[in-house]
């Protein structure tokens, strides 16, 4: 049996850069190294401010996000809703956490409780729209997306669903960051943090003209060493037939910091020398989740038909793209890669 | 009384993170859940917190609590019979 092709019809983004926008691929906000929150919309204009007293900032996002993306895609009720997260609605969290140390385990609040949890985001936006179906969260650290992603695209090629809404979700707040600082995630030198709140409306069958791309390959390794990923690279592009030279480039993580480029520098020479390097955390910023602003940046490409300067590292000027690689090896154990057509 | 129901509107506002409304906004007489304020049951249980964290008032039993807060007058009432602080 042939499994069904899977399509990207929209998709949208909140984060560091201008708001529901592809400005970033012309004139992108300047990021500072060190700590960076997103840019936030005018809530009012998407939620009841009755409705939105309960939510925290990253739900806000996660429904204005998820809202847009699904107007861009013209799907109105996605079959599926799945959701990658590292840490979840970080900041009720800590409002719950706070409360406890401060009055002990008595009188805690509710909402916070309740959006302390990972899973809060995507059944939060299945309340919203009423959504009764398959609803699932990922929280795998920094291959939470991927994860998220794999799970919706097998469903989709199974024809168990037809659309699906994927998500990837993180916020960071100032004293997470301050966390995160000192056991050595974020803040090394030269690095910048980010957030992330990105959705994603993919599908089996293409109505029309109206899918973007199709998802060619997607790829979960572990502890993988060069030969493994340069022949997992060549197996997807065979398998998508796609030759090496169409590939328009490989968006790769870095970040600024040295760490990142001694990983990524060796990662080029090892297995994806062939290939052109595009970077994005310098535009989006770091956090678990980033490989999901990669995804959404890498269909923005396919979109235009065309890389923008601001993610090529060694050539000025735009390129075609009629295919895109993202590989994610950020905490150096799990890598993930995916193919764009 | 009237200082009290104040005060009761303003906690209210505070604890379900009502930003647009201002406690005059609130008629103490008219239903908390359903109509006026359409609360819900996440809300019923702030405002247990509510009413043990600032009246030192324990709310065990749910149809008490319906009662209880049929409108910010009765929770008022309530408060001014029962408080511990």
């Amino acid at each position: 049996m042939t499994a069904n092709r899977v399509y990207v019809y929209g998709a949208s983004q909140l984060s560091v850069q201008q708001p529901l926008s592809e400005d970033w691929m012309k004139e992108p906000i300047v990021l500072e190294a060190g700590y960076n929150r997103s840019v936030e919309p005018d809530y009012r204009q998407y939620i009841q401010p009755l409705e939105a007293r309960r939510m925290g900032k990253l739900l806000k996002r996660a429904v204005v996000v998820a809202g847009d993306a699904l107007t861009r895609a013209g799907v109105t009720m996605p079959d599926a809703i799945v959701t990658g997260t590292g840490l979840g609605c970080v900041e009720s969290t800590e409002f719950f956490l706070d409360a406890m140390c401060r009055e002990g385990e008595s009188l805690l609040k509710p909402t916070y409780f309740m959006q302390s949890t990972h899973n809060t985001i995507s059944s939060s936006l299945a309340i919203r729209l009423r959504c009764h179906g398959y609803n699932a969260t990922y929280a795998h650290k920094s291959i939470s997306f991927e994860s998220a992603l794999k799970d919706a695209v097998m469903q989709v090629e199974e024809e168990s669903i037809g659309t699906a809404m994927v998500c990837g979700f993180d916020e960071v707040t100032p004293s997470y960051y301050g966390l995160l600082k000192k056991i050595g995630f974020l803040g090394r030198e030269g690095e910048a943090s980010g957030e992330s709140a990105v959705a994603v409306v993919i599908g089996g069958k293409q109505e029309g003209e109206k899918a973007i791309c199709s998802i060619a390959g997607l790829k979960m390794l572990y502890c993988p060493d060069y030969s493994q990923m340069r022949s997992a690279v060549s197996q997807m592009l065979e398998s998508a037939g796609v030759k090496a030279e169409e590939v328009g480039g490989v968006l790769l993580g870095y970040n600024g910091s040295e760490r990142s480029r001694v990983l990524y520098d060796g990662l080029r020479k090892g297995a994806l020398g062939e290939f052109e390097p595009l970077h994005f955390k310098s535009i989006f910023g770091e956090c678990y989740t980033a490989s999901a602003l990669a995804f959404y940046a890498s269909v923005c490409c396919m979109a235009a038909g065309a890389i923008p300067e601001v993610m090529r590292m060694d050539v000025r000027g735009t390129k075609p793209c009629k295919s895109i690689l993202v590989v994610n090896f950020d905490d150096e154990k799990n890598c993930a890669i995916t193919l764009l057509k | 009384m009237e200082e009290l129901i104040l005060n009761l509107k303003k906690q209210i506002i505070e604890v379900l993170n009502l930003e647009e409304i201002k406690p005059e906004d609130i008629d103490e007489n008219a239903p908390l859940f359903g109509e006026g304020l359409a609360l819900d049951s996440i809300d019923a249980l702030e405002l247990i917190v509510l009413m043990e964290k600032n009246y030192g008032i324990k709310i065990k039993d749910p149809n008490e609590g319906k009662e209880i807060f049929k409108s910010v007058r009765v929770m008022a009432e309530y408060i001014e019979q029962h408080r511990t602080k």
